[in-house]
């Protein structure tokens, strides 16, 4: 089969979580965490994907992995439809869709030697054969700039830094093509911060890995991203490459988000949209256009009328009934 | 059991043993009634709010002594606003901690230094030595701390109004303060802070309001009682974006109204940059570079500020290769003898192998650097390579 040229392409992807109530747990409405994203992804690329807390993002990279349940959309890895296939056949698409959590702290297991925990999932998947698992197992870790000493150590021994490292190991042992890496940095300081960023990058140059890179730090996605997709409120309000975003946001949400940021020079101007409020509740997200609650633009068609998410220039989408 | 477990198991007990002297050292400190003559003290200049003094701080752990702060040195002048930047473990909390004397005791004790703390009436104290009822009425008073974590800083299980008019009743030294003065200030002080309605927030419970607005429950809970002194200790680490600016927002109107000095601890460079008046960074327990945020930002010395500068993503690096800093921070249990920073410097000269390197100035405006490469009785070293 030749290769598409897209690694990930999402469709209008929804995930509602219902809200439960009362004795008999009866469903009393629903958080819509995700409700209707598309983008996709190409071979080797990297997308950002940017938001506040709460926004969905995490969401949307376990959805679409299946991880959770999805409520509605399509989900396409590689060529395949991943929602439609059955437990068995998703189980041979895993290993070429990883994921890297946030928390190094939380996400490995303390009972565990670094070894074993790279090793489970290799040994699962039968990517090599038992004997030489070790082996297989020492590459994987050589290639994340671990040590081999450091084989039967426990989690406990290792900084945040050698940890993410680990998860790491783990995640690209598998030989995936698309790593979801979620918030990857977001518990490191900036010194180790980098190393992890770097790594991350080696990594996809030599094994030509496709990311999608969902964190809040803008400066670390302005860094690593190909493309770059900004959600409020679950769903995506812009959509664009690296450069066309950060020098001609369309959206005002993206034109806060990118003044908001702090700038490490005393001397730079700051021309700062300040939101006013906060996030509204997804549960009972507002009518028309999701975002003119806390619009510094906000007209009356805003509240009305929610735009449409339209292609602006090539390549360059966003939802603003103003946007231009 | 081979010569080297028994060993091990020696050593431990000689540490237990020197911990349990410690504790016990402290427990007798404590129990001293102290007169004045013991904890005041003069400020070095009467323009500081507080000047800390090479601040020891060790906490005595079942593994060896852990020295967290080893002879840091910070002043604060009055109305002027510090930032204190450094990496996780680097003694700035410890070093905010010591201040409030919020230490983990007796694990954690000042093992030596001055705090100076100069009230503005009457005369100035050390706070490392003020007996513990002094030191309360100072303690959310004079001294006030916003922490990182709004969600973990208030009490659940009392409305917002309760915890603020909790702190004036506790520090104003009349009782005439009637109980509806009070809860009038306190709905003014939520006004103060840009809460829209203030009256409904005094009677909420901390579960009711969004992150951000607990951050300005806690900073409106910080200026009730007009502090000379704020504690910021990552005032906006555990915020989104954009509500990061709308509190820094608030912070620098704080700034500009009151005459209040602040201390703003933080890992981000940019939140200092925009912040602060003078930085100081810190490693592995010192201060290793200080200065005006210009000079800092534009010429910084040490190189580990310039490590930290380079290993931020931004504009200028995309594409290329991001800096980063070799090798790890020291075991704080067995620091060198020598500069802290020496195994991961790539522009180490011969005598960085010697003492730890004293605070060298730089230029006119305060800026010092604890780096070899800008003593210059070094013999002109500054610019040759290792």
């Amino acid at each position: 089969m030749e290769k598409s040229e897209l690694m990930l392409e999402i469709y209008d992807l929804k995930k509602h979580f219902p809200i439960k109530k009362g004795l008999m747990q009866r469903t009393a409405g629903y958080v819509k965490a995700v409700d209707g994203v598309s983008f996709s992804i190409k071979r080797g690329q990297t997308m950002g994907l940017v938001g506040e807390s709460g926004c969905g993002k995490t969401t949307v990279g376990r959805t679409l992995l299946r991880l959770l349940s999805p409520t509605g959309g399509r989900s396409i890895v590689d060529g395949v439809d991943i929602f439609s296939l059955s437990k068995k056949e998703l189980r041979l698409m895993r290993p070429k869709m990883q994921l890297i959590f946030q928390d190094p702290y939380s996400s490995l297991d303390p009972r565990l030697p670094i070894g074993a925990i790279i090793g489970e999932a290799v040994a699962e998947h039968g990517i090599a054969q038992k004997k030489e698992i070790r082996d297989y197992v020492l590459k994987a870790m050589q290639d994340c700039e671990l040590r081999p000493y450091q084989y039967d150590r426990y989690p406990h021994e290792f900084s945040g830094g050698q940890r993410q490292r680990v998860c790491i190991a783990r995640a690209l042992a598998l030989n995936p093509e698309l790593v979801v890496a979620d918030e990857p940095v977001s518990a490191l300081d900036v010194s180790v911060q980098a190393q992890i960023i770097n790594l991350l990058r080696d990594l996809q140059e030599k094994r030509s890995l496709s990311y999608l890179f969902i964190s809040h730090d803008l400066s670390v996605v302005e860094y690593i991203s190909d493309t770059v997709g900004v959600m409020y409120l679950g769903s995506l309000v812009e959509f664009a490459t690296k450069p066309e975003l950060f020098k001609h946001p369309l959206h005002p949400y993206t034109k806060a988000l990118l003044s908001a940021a702090p700038t490490p020079d005393p001397d730079a101007k700051t021309n700062r949209i300040v939101l006013k409020g906060d996030i509204p509740s997804p549960a009972n997200p507002p009518p028309g256009c999701r975002f003119h609650t806390r619009c510094p633009e906000c007209k009356k068609v805003c509240e009305e009328d929610a735009p449409a998410f339209k292609e602006h220039s090539p390549g360059h989408w966003a939802s603003c009934h103003f946007a231009q | 059991m081979s010569e080297a477990e028994l060993n091990r198991g020696q050593k431990l007990r000689d540490i237990k043993r020197f911990n349990a002297k410690k504790y016990k050292e402290l427990e007798q400190r404590l129990r001293h009634r102290s007169s004045p003559s013991e904890w005041e003290a003069v400020m070095k200049d009467s323009e500081n709010v507080l000047e800390i003094d090479g601040l020891k701080v060790h906490f005595y752990t079942d593994i060896g002594t852990v020295k967290a702060v080893d002879g840091a040195s910070i002043s604060i002048p009055r109305g002027k606003s510090v930032g204190i930047v450094g990496e996780s473990g680097c003694g700035k909390t410890v070093t905010s901690l010591s201040i409030m004397r919020l230490l983990q005791e007796p694990q954690g004790q000042i093992a030596g230094g001055a705090i100076r703390f100069n009230p503005g009436s009457g005369p100035a104290v050390d706070l490392s030595k003020l007996p513990q009822e002094k030191m309360e009425r100072i303690r959310g008073g004079d001294i006030t701390m916003i922490f990182q974590e709004p969600m973990t800083t208030l009490n659940p299980v009392l409305t917002i109004g309760k915890q603020l008019d909790e702190a004036v009743k506790f520090h104003s030294q009349k009782n005439s303060n009637g109980s509806r003065r009070i809860a009038a200030r306190s709905v003014e002080m939520l006004k103060a802070v840009g809460i829209a309605n203030a009256e409904g927030v005094y009677r909420m419970h901390p579960h009711e309001l969004s992150g951000g607005m607990r951050q300005r429950v806690v900073i409106a809970m910080a200026l009730m009682c007009d502090p000379k002194l704020i504690i910021a200790d990552e005032p906006t680490t555990a915020l989104d974006v954009t509500i990061q600016a709308q509190i820094l927002d608030l912070l620098r109107s704080i700034k500009s109204k009151t005459d209040a000095s602040i201390m703003l601890i933080t890992h981000d460079l940019g939140v200092v940059s925009e912040m602060a008046d003078i930085v100081l960074v810190m490693y592995a327990g010192r201060v290793v570079e200080q200065g005006p945020v210009r000079e800092i930002f534009h010429n910084p010395c040490h190189p580990y500020t310039i490590g930290l500068m380079l290993s931020r993503p931004g504009v200028k690096s995309s594409g290329k290769r991001l800096y980063s800093i070799p090798g790890n921070v020291p075991n704080p249990v067995e620091l060198p003898d020598y500069c802290f920073f020496r195994s991961r410097c790539d522009s180490s000269i011969r005598s960085c192998a010697g003492a730890y390197p004293p605070m060298a100035r730089i230029d006119a405006s305060g800026h010092c650097a604890a780096c070899y490469r800008h003593v210059n009785d070094a013999g002109g070293a500054s610019h040759g390579k290792k």
